[in-house]
């Protein structure tokens, strides 16, 4: 049976991937800061995609408010850490998952867990987090990809090292209209999956992937489009 | 031209998507545009991050900057949510 599973558990990539592409993928080791609204789509999407090894990092515990889009909030799970329950899930789909979780800030997590890391998403919720991950992504020379939301609207990019292509969008800028806007049902998926196909194209070596680009995502007027570039 | 580009809220609200505009100061155009679109109100504008040929400009910077015959212009407003 678990021969069966291991062949025919990514047949349905096939149509897009090679069985050389998908190693690539299987074979990428992925730290992901921020389990909530993005991250816990993230996680999953790439644990489906075949993703192997992946380490999460999350300070925050599961609470009544995250229950409209978090895709492991559970009112029984309030109070839990999101990385506790995330691990658990994960390991629910695929058993044999490598996953290593933090219950802390990113600023609080030993550097030395990028050494074994490949590519790093950011899937927290603060512009100055946002900035502080991808100048850690500089020191230790890791690719970040890169996502926001906020109401209607999401961006997502890829910022190779020391590019600073987060740092400079945003420049001086605190917060966003995800103050106002907050974060409906329907986006942080979308945006989420926008994220994994980008870290596709990104092990893929495909042009079309966005590197160094920020792709604006308004959901509200159905547009996709790029707004910079580096 | 100038081609003025309405993101996210901005597209929302005001329900503008693309236009045309003679070149001058951003200022200059703002006049311009609020007398054909009265409803435009300045502080969304004061507020929105703009983009000129994919180079983001201060929020200081922007209404005099002479925008020029060929340039596109972003508006829109950041997101830091997750």
């Amino acid at each position: 049976m678990k021969n069966k599973i291991a062949d025919l558990r990514f047949i349905n990539n096939s149509g897009i991937l090679s069985s050389e592409d998908q190693a690539k993928i299987q074979a990428m080791r992925i730290l992901i800061v921020g389990v909530g609204g993005l991250g816990g789509y993230l996680a999953h999407a790439l644990c489906r995609m075949g993703v192997h090894d992946m380490c999460l990092v999350d300070k925050d515990l599961f609470s009544i408010t995250n229950l409209n889009r978090q895709l492991f909030s559970t009112p029984q799970n309030i109070g839990q850490p999101k990385v506790d329950i995330v691990k658990r899930e994960l390991l629910s789909i695929c058993p044999d998952l490598s996953v290593k979780t933090h219950f802390s800030k990113i600023e609080e997590v030993d550097e030395s867990v990028f050494k074994n890391i490949d590519i790093v998403f950011d899937a927290v919720d603060n512009i100055h987090c946002k900035i502080y991950i991808e100048k850690l992504c500089g020191i230790h020379n890791r690719p970040l990809i890169h996502g926001a939301i906020g109401g209607w609207y999401g961006q997502v990019g890829i910022s190779l090292a020391n590019s600073n292509l987060v740092k400079d969008y945003y420049q001086q800028a605190t917060s966003g209209l995800e103050q106002e806007m907050k974060a409906p049902t329907f986006v942080p998926p979308f945006v989420a999956h926008l994220m994994v196909a980008q870290f596709v194209m990104f092990c893929l070596n495909k042009e079309e992937a966005l590197i160094n680009q920020i792709l604006n995502i308004d959901m509200l007027n159905n547009d996709l489009r790029v707004i910079y570039r580096k | 031209m100038v081609k003025i580009i309405f993101l996210n809220i901005l597209r929302s609200k005001y329900k503008l998507h693309e236009i045309d505009v003679a070149p001058g100061t951003f200022k200059e155009i703002f006049a311009r545009l609020k007398k054909q679109y009265p409803n435009l109100e300045e502080k969304d504008f004061q507020d929105c991050v703009m983009f000129v040929n994919d180079v983001r400009i201060t929020h200081l910077a922007r209404f005099d900057m002479i925008l020029k015959d060929g340039d596109r212009v972003i508006l829109t407003h950041f997101l830091g949510g997750g």
